[in-house]
């Protein structure tokens, strides 16, 4: 039976948690809100309805190191670094996507920099008790009630906060904590505050036969019209939950014998993603690089990992410079209003 | 170095040693590289693979294998100064070391080709991932029908590999066919004057039993296609090798995708039907 907790009871756990792990969890940016690692439990909020940068930074570091050199000799021990990491209040749509980039990264060999954080990072989940504009989680069923991919589930109860266990590790963290069973009415209560959410939740792409209709329209002129409305910042990319793109660089120390090779984020927005020798580009144009970017999350992403890119959280739209919206660009292709 | 799991790391280059620099022209070296730290020195590979070479402080480049599959105590890359990366290649000398990753994709359809005719276009340096075709044509005659080799460049000097011509030649089965987009009158060149397309006139080839091989510049490939297409060679009897900047070669780094293809891992040989329609294949 799933379990409750107060508020002081579920700071009490941030603490404990906090003694031994690296926690990133929700706290206020600003106007914004972002996953920042925890200094004091209380800093965490978790009223917030969206971060900034979704926490697939905890296990994709925007710049992370593939190995150092010196004299000729590589060290990866990076890789055997301890890492303890939980996220904390992770809302479905980010857990889903970081299901999505677990199917990415092990697809054709796993990438080891990504699972040895991956496997050492906990999720304690966080179901939606609000939504924004933005989202249309409901869409994809990525949200805004989680089903699997949690260590600890909490739901928002009001007075209390509904605890369901989804691993060992989550059993073993409330194991001790004498903490109240759940009763059916608590459950009920649950359900209620979904169903809530879920009407809050009104903006919708329809994903029936999305894939065969985006693949069909490759050479639609809403193209050639995003093309002239981006402005090719990338910010889509930096903030999509689900890109993995990344660059490798090197950097060489000034002793010219020593440095690292490092890997950070990249996007497919940008001029030179594309760029081959001699100044060749297969996506010179501002509208094919726009294409690739809603193509690979609702059309190619569906052949190469067996479903779609996207989990509907929303971030593309709201921070689009240029006010570009996913959802309306499907509409406009699968012809709905 | 191996991960947590007990896998390799793919991003850690192993290292590889320079044997000999061949100058095929004034922008072009051959190298012939052994695997350290295996007895042979050599790799496995099939005709279409390409390595990843890795100079540390300067970065990482793909290259096709030019060598011949059978060959077991190196192998070649051919490499055209371009960029850092090769220009840091260029500085390297016999005996000095390199990382090396790979191999990695996919190979010509050879087996595919057994019992049929073979047409193989290359420009510039796209002859590079197709010599290791032609040695293994040279060794496997029997099982091929004629082999159509069209190979044209910008100049004579900017070709690759002419010392083997004359015993490519002297192969049976195969006819070679050079061109040149422009000689000079004083040369004594006897081969064509024209782009390589112009070549196909010169031809005679049965698109219903016969397979493509092409590569090439962009520009070369595209004309090639619209060219073989209108000779009535079907899109799935096209297969040519694609050139992407790959940062990884593992299908992580996304730079290399076309539609759904990770040209690293799902190419870089595709069939112009598997990719035909997609955008952005060709510039």
């Amino acid at each position: 039976m799933p379990l409750l907790m107060t508020s002081d009871e579920l700071t009490a756990l941030l603490r404990d948690l906090m003694k031994t792990q690296t926690v990133y969890g929700p706290v206020r940016h600003g106007r914004d809100y972002v996953f920042a690692p925890l200094e004091r439990p209380e800093s965490v909020d978790l009223t917030y309805v969206t971060t900034v940068l979704p926490p697939k930074k905890v296990v994709r570091s925007p710049k992370e190191t593939l190995f150092t050199f010196s004299k000729g000799e590589m060290d990866d021990s990076t890789l055997r670094q301890d890492v303890r990491n939980v996220i904390f209040g992770a809302h479905p749509c980010d857990v889903n996507a970081l299901r999505i980039l677990d199917s990415v990264f092990a697809n054709a060999g796993e990438d080891p920099y990504y699972f040895h954080k991956r496997r050492n990072t906990r999720v304690v989940a966080l179901n939606c008790s609000k939504a924004n504009e933005h989202c249309f989680c409901t869409s994809f069923g990525s949200g805004p009630e989680l089903n699997f991919g949690y260590d600890l589930l909490l739901s928002d109860l009001g007075e209390t906060f509904l605890v369901e266990v989804g691993s060992d590790w989550g059993a073993a963290v409330v194991e001790g904590r004498r903490l109240r069973e759940a009763a059916p009415r608590d459950l009920e209560l649950k359900r209620l505050r979904m169903d809530a959410t879920r009407r809050m939740i009104t903006r919708r792409m329809n994903t029936s036969n999305l894939q065969r209709l985006m693949d069909g329209s490759l050479y639609h002129g809403v193209w050639t019209r995003l093309g002239s409305e981006c402005l090719s910042c990338g910010v889509c990319n930096m903030v999509c939950p689900t890109c993995f793109c990344f660059n490798v660089k090197d950097q060489l120390n000034m002793d010219l014998e020593s440095g690292l090779r490092y890997r950070e984020w990249d996007s497919c927005q940008l001029y030179d993603y594309a760029e081959v020798t001699l100044g060749g580009n297969f996506r010179r144009q501002r509208s094919s690089r726009v294409r690739q970017f809603i193509n690979h999350k609702l059309n190619y992403w569906v052949t190469q990992y067996g479903g779609y890119g996207c989990v509907g959280c929303g971030r593309c739209i709201s921070q689009c410079i240029a006010g570009i919206d996913i959802t309306r660009v499907v509409a406009e292709i699968t012809g709905a209003t | 170095m191996t991960t947590p799991g007990g896998a390799a790391n793919p991003y850690l280059p192993r290292p590889a040693q320079i044997t000999e620099v061949v100058d095929e022209n004034r922008n072009v070296k051959t190298y012939t590289l052994k695997v350290l730290g295996n007895e042979s020195g050599g790799i496995t590979s099939k005709p279409g693979n390409f390595t990843i070479l890795s100079i540390l402080g300067v970065g990482e480049a793909a290259f096709s294998i030019s060598s011949d599959p059978a060959r077991t105590d190196g192998f070649e890359n051919t490499v055209r100064r371009v960029g850092l990366v090769t220009s840091a290649l260029f500085r390297l000398k016999p005996d000095d070391e390199v990382g090396l990753r790979g191999p990695y994709g996919n190979a010509w359809p050879l087996d595919r080709a057994v019992g049929m005719d073979l047409l193989l276009v290359a420009g510039g340096i796209g002859l590079a991932p197709l010599r290791p075709v032609i040695k293994h044509l040279e060794k496997h005659q029997g099982l091929y029908g004629h082999v159509h080799l069209l190979y044209g460049a910008r100049t004579i000097g900017d070709m690759v590999f002419t010392r083997e011509f004359s015993s490519w030649h002297r192969i049976p089965n195969v006819t070679l066919l050079l061109t040149v987009d422009e000689a000079p009158a004083s040369s004594d060149w006897n081969g064509s004057v024209g782009v390589v397309t112009n070549l196909l006139d010169q031809v005679k080839i049965d698109p219903a039993t016969s397979l493509v091989f092409l590569c090439g510049p962009e520009v070369m490939m595209k004309f090639s296609i619209e060219k073989l297409t209108s000779l009535g060679f079907p899109a799935g009897s096209i297969y040519l090798s694609l050139e992407r900047r790959m940062k990884c070669g593992v299908a992580k780094c996304g730079h290399c995708q076309i539609g759904p293809k990770y040209v690293c891992h799902d190419g870089p040989v595709f069939s112009l039907s598997e990719i035909g329609l997609l955008p952005d294949v060709i510039e």
